[in-house]
């Protein structure tokens, strides 16, 4: 079964750009996800990802976000993530992810 | 997600898959079909799910350094779900992974590595291993158990 990923950019009247990817984040999309975040985090200063579309992540995911974040910082950047629920949510706090990334509950926080 | 069905390979018995990335999808489509078909529930499906990626993944990714194969094998047991796979690659005990998942590191102190293992940890109810005699030959052998409901 093929990972397709859909995602959407809208700029928020806080200034922050919400990026909205749907799909599962896996080993077969993790390589996309990054490219598609690596460019966004280059050229964006404040970046939350919604996350309320994701259905599945593995830790191939949670390199994916690890990384993002880590690009940001270095770039004096803001990366965080909103609307992960379900099992994406219980990966991301039994990784510790939710507290690295700042996790916020939804969008409606920005 | 495949249903379990007349074409379904029933993985009850060992099965040998070719451990490349290309044969994935196969592998994780044929265990998932066999968990549908033993009444695993659609909650614990996607549990599942994590624990045939990580695994399978890293046998892909690191057992070998040339070709290799991997066995699979995946069954009701009592009120779990048990998943088997073998290798011949080189040894590796993922229980030996004495590393918790970190609190309170930066992220440019965290690792992106070893992320896989624990949340496997977490999301199965028990898991084993053992370096043994394998189809004629020393084999890493991992199980693990998912409560079916």
């Amino acid at each position: 079964m093929a990972s397709e990923i859909v995602q959407k950019e809208i700029k928020l009247d806080s200034g922050w750009l919400s990026w909205s990817v749907e799909g599962r984040i896996d080993i077969t999309s993790a390589d996309s996800v990054f490219q598609s975040g690596e460019a966004i985090v280059g050229r964006e200063e404040k970046i939350v990802m919604d996350m309320s579309g994701v259905a599945y992540i593995s830790s191939a995911g949670l390199r994916v976000l690890l990384r993002l974040l880590k690009k940001a910082q270095k770039e004096g950047k803001e990366f965080t993530v909103a609307g992960a629920a379900g099992m994406v949510k219980k990966v991301l706090i039994d990784s510790s992810m939710d507290t690295l990334l700042n996790m916020r509950e939804s969008l409606d926080d920005f | 997600m495949p249903a379990g069905g007349e074409g379904m390979k029933d993985l009850s018995a060992w099965q040998k898959y070719p451990a490349i990335r290309e044969m994935y999808d196969i592998m994780r489509d044929d265990i998932i079909a066999n968990a549908q078909a033993a009444g695993l529930s659609e909650m614990r499906e996607i549990q599942l799910e994590l624990g045939i990626e990580e695994m399978l993944i890293n046998i892909i990714s690191y057992a070998y350094d040339d070709s290799g194969d991997v066995w699979i094998r995946a069954r009701k047991e009592d009120f779990f779900f048990r998943l088997d796979f073998a290798d011949h690659g080189r040894p590796f005990n993922p229980l030996s992974e004495e590393r918790c998942l970190p609190e309170g590191l930066s992220a440019e102190d965290r690792e992106e590595g070893g992320l896989g293992i624990q949340l496997v940890r977490k999301n199965f109810d028990r898991m084993e291993y053992v370096y043994d005699d394998f189809q004629g030959a020393k084999a890493n052998i991992l199980s693990l158990w998912l409560k079916m409901v």
